[in-house]
């Protein structure tokens, strides 16, 4: 097997870019790379939320676990999170999880005083540390509302007399472990579609035969021509591989009028994150911790027992 | 509808003092519903939750009424819930049934150890972690001066969530209510079920990066179910509601579904069917009109060779929680009369091994498991038998006179063989030892309390 290569060469391609979400193809490589790439976005990019809370006043009206759930769920800005320590890795603190190197310290103590419902926000967590706050959705310039005041993820509602107030330490840690570690809020890839009309088949059909084909498909694939009466594809990327096209003409009598591959190398990737990272920082930070994993694997390759363990696998990863 | 569901069973939750009271956290109002759901206000004591469910055999651990939960969801508190149990402590009550002792709450000042736990008033702290075995209560004997706690039963750790005091006694505080408070987050084995009493019990909380995703919209089911829980029960209604509900969602809006009832808007054609309103409703927003996706296998990336029907099933949870219900026994007590295991799961008693459990380890031929589970490892004893009389019950032992002679010397007290004697021969010639369950030594007992002898026939085994 030796001097057999498998190496191919992918290329990204970035379609549209906004500060939590994206949209790239991924061209040249096949579903291996492709899926890899999506479950290490959702589940091993790090990012740093709240794991531990102290609570010393509690009166609301939600029970200790239930605040200390949501608090872990609020997303904060993790840019320094891949650069950041593991508290069970961290030589600072021997695992204790409370030094500055691997942990952020959080404050709340919020009291209702007036007759007002006083509502307790994500905005008024207080940091120790300036670069890990809770995600400001305000000044995110896409999506959503900016015209109502927004005043951050609610936690929790006092009435008079009410008082919350605790101390929370956020650590780093992966979306495998607990999902409020994922940086990700949707992360999906389609292949990229091949659609071929034949021509000459769908000239033998009258106007209403192709209008009743080009809405068979629920999502708006096909249109027709104004002018030339034909049926074009309009959205390629809008078929969802339903096949709902190929049924009618089937049923219409003319199978073959058209036909759709999936290219088997080319996708489609949506990314969205929860703000925690920037959507094409998360698409590098991506691509870092998978070449992380590789190295890992790379690194034993000079032992015996590694090509013992791998057999031919590690003969293509040394000869590349 | 509400028996055995986990749900939002008050409004007043802080003021109650229920022996037990199972509580969903994060309830949902169901996207389908009745007319009467509405009429009588059910939205204000919800019970489910809206999860998205994939009708398909994805990991082998859907079978048979198992279902798989989505481990991200239940992270991020899905179905999530406590269980409150309140305690109720009466003085007074106590007092009078023994000595007319004057008991109060008080906690002790020689015992600093439980100080942690108990307030200076002998009640424990709200919001205060109690293990099991740590007091949660200390009350003062004023004729006997000694102070008692109240030790927490159970094998899980409770929070204490509200302690109330009864002040119309107007001496010293004799009643107090302690209300306590456990976290019920979906495990393995805990029971759900759909509206349709689609029952099942989680089998695995299977990691989100390995159930089946949308290439549309990317999303992940938060349950699977297996489809062979459809033919033979035919719930159409739950496959109709998954539907409607998925229209519902993306339409932004509830589905009616008040049965014997038309739901088609007035003056539309009496044609179209409920089947074709709902479906509609789906190609309206490019989804397929029976509800079904292509998805993609979440572990390799490919498309399933199915298309899946998914969709929003409103979910309840069923307070029926392995956390109650698990038994485990490896040694323990014993009873009294026929040393067999105990039943119980309280006492640590075990799983009875019955009559037909017995048959199929039978039908196996399995014959040293049946003798391991049935004799061994239940009442084996060794029973002294005269083989002159065959009896069971007239072996008595021989207090054999203290050896002076081996203590002086120093030698360690080897094991003589015990002595025995039958009193109905007055000889210990024939004794013999014999394996059998105590049992029947108890019914040999039982059958001579009746008058009747039970002789056994001692032989070698080689010839009878
Ligand atoms: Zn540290
Ligand atoms: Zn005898």
């Amino acid at each position: 097997m030796e001097g057999v290569s498998y190496q191919r060469f992918p290329r990204i391609k970035i379609r549209e870019v906004k500060e939590d979400f994206m949209k790239f193809e991924l061209r040249d490589t096949d579903a291996s790379i492709a899926n890899a790439l999506r479950r290490i976005m959702i589940a091993e990019v790090p990012t740093i939320a709240i794991d531990l809370v102290e609570i010393e006043v509690n009166s609301t009206v939600l029970n200790d676990e239930f605040i200390s759930h949501r608090l872990g769920l609020v997303p904060l800005t993790s840019e320094r999170a891949m650069s950041m320590r593991f508290s069970r890795d961290c030589d600072a603190c021997d695992g204790d999880g409370q030094c500055e190197y691997c942990s952020v310290e959080f404050y709340l103590r919020v009291k209702c005083l007036t007759d007002q419902t006083l509502d307790v926000t994500s905005k008024d967590l207080l940091s120790s540390d300036h670069t890990v706050v809770p995600v400001d959705y305000s000044d995110v310039s896409s999506g959503f509302d900016s015209n109502s005041t927004n005043k951050g993820i609610i936690i929790v509602k006092l009435r008079r007399g009410q008082e919350l107030r605790l101390r929370a330490i956020a650590r780093k840690g992966i979306g495998k472990d607990h999902a409020k570690w994922s940086p990700a809020a949707t992360v999906t890839f389609m292949y990229e579609p091949e659609i071929y009309i034949n021509e000459d088949m769908m000239e033998t059909l009258s106007l209403q035969e192709k209008t009743e084909l080009v809405d068979s498909s629920p999502t708006k694939v096909f249109g027709i021509d104004p002018e030339s009466k034909q049926v074009i594809v309009v959205e390629p990327e809008a078929y969802t591989y339903d096949d709902e096209v190929l049924k009618k003409a089937e049923a219409m009598g003319k199978p073959g009028l058209v036909e759709i591959h999936a290219k088997e190398d080319s996708f489609i990737f949506t990314v969205e994150t929860t703000g925690a990272v920037k959507a094409s920082q998360l698409v590098l930070n991506a691509i870092e911790v998978l070449k992380q994993k590789l190295d890992a694997v790379r690194l034993s390759d000079d032992t015996v027992e590694a090509d013992d363990q791998f057999g031919e696998l590690g003969a293509h990863m040394r000869g590349g | 509808m509400g028996k055995q569901t986990m749900g939002f069973s008050s409004q007043a939750l802080n003021c109650r003092a229920d022996q037990k009271l199972y509580h969903l956290q994060t309830p949902q109002t169901p996207i389908v519903r009745t007319k009467a759901y509405e009429k009588y206000c059910v939205d204000d004591y919800p019970l489910g939750t809206n999860a998205i469910v994939a009708v398909l055999a994805y990991s082998g651990y859907d079978m048979e009424d198992a279902m798989v939960l989505n481990k991200s969801s239940v992270d991020r508190g899905l179905c999530h819930g406590h269980i409150y149990q309140t305690e109720t402590i009466d003085l007074t009550e106590q007092s009078a049934k023994s000595d007319r002792a004057q008991r109060l709450f008080r906690r002790s000042n020689l015992d600093k150890s439980s100080h942690q736990l108990i307030d200076s008033d002998g009640l424990p702290y709200v919001g205060q972690r109690i293990n099991p075995n740590e007091p949660y209560c200390t009350i003062y004997n004023e004729i006997t001066s000694q102070t008692t706690s109240l030790k927490l039963k159970g094998s899980e750790p409770v929070v204490v969530d509200y302690v109330a005091v009864d002040v119309k006694n107007k001496m010293h505080l004799q009643k107090a209510n302690i209300r306590f408070r456990k976290s019920r987050n979906p495990v393995i084995g805990d029971k759900f079920s759909s509206r349709h009493g689609q029952k099942g019990v989680c089998s695995q909380l299977w990691p989100d990066i390995d159930m089946p995703f949308s290439g549309v919209t990317g999303m992940r089911p938060d349950l699977i179910i297996n489809p062979h829980a459809f033919p033979s029960r035919m719930t159409i209604a739950m496959l109709l509601e998954s539907i409607a509900a998925k229209g519902g969602a993306l339409h932004g809006k509830f589905v009616d579904a008040t049965p014997f009832s038309n739901t088609m808007k007035e003056g539309e054609s009496e044609s179209s069917s409920l089947v074709d309103e709902l479906g509609s409703m789906l190609a309206a927003c490019g989804f397929n009109y029976h509800g079904v996706e292509v998805l993609y296998s979440g572990v390799y990336g490919t498309e399933l060779t199915c298309e899946i029907f998914i969709g929003p099933v409103y979910y309840q949870r069923l307070r029926h929680m392995v956390s109650d219900k698990f038994q485990v026994r490896s040694t323990g007590t014993v009873d009294q009369v026929t040393r067999q295991p105990i039943k119980g799961r309280k006492r640590g008693g075990g799983v009875r091994f019955g009559e037909m459990e017995r048959d199929s380890l039978l039908a196996h031929g399995a014959a040293y498991l049946l003798h391991d589970r049935l004799h061994t490892s239940s009442d084996h004893h060794i029973a002294d038998v005269c083989s002159e009389c065959g009896s069971v019950l007239t072996s008595s032992l021989i207090q054999a006179p203290k050896q002076a002679v081996q203590e002086m010397v120093g030698l360690p007290p080897g094991r003589e063989p015990k002595k025995v004697t039958c009193l109905a021969c007055r000889s210990s010639k024939g004794m013999e030892t014999v394996a059998m369950p105590y049992v029947f030594k108890y019914l040999a007992a039982e059958l001579a309390a009746m008058n009747i002898k039970m002789t056994l026939k001692l032989s070698n085994g080689a010839g009878a």
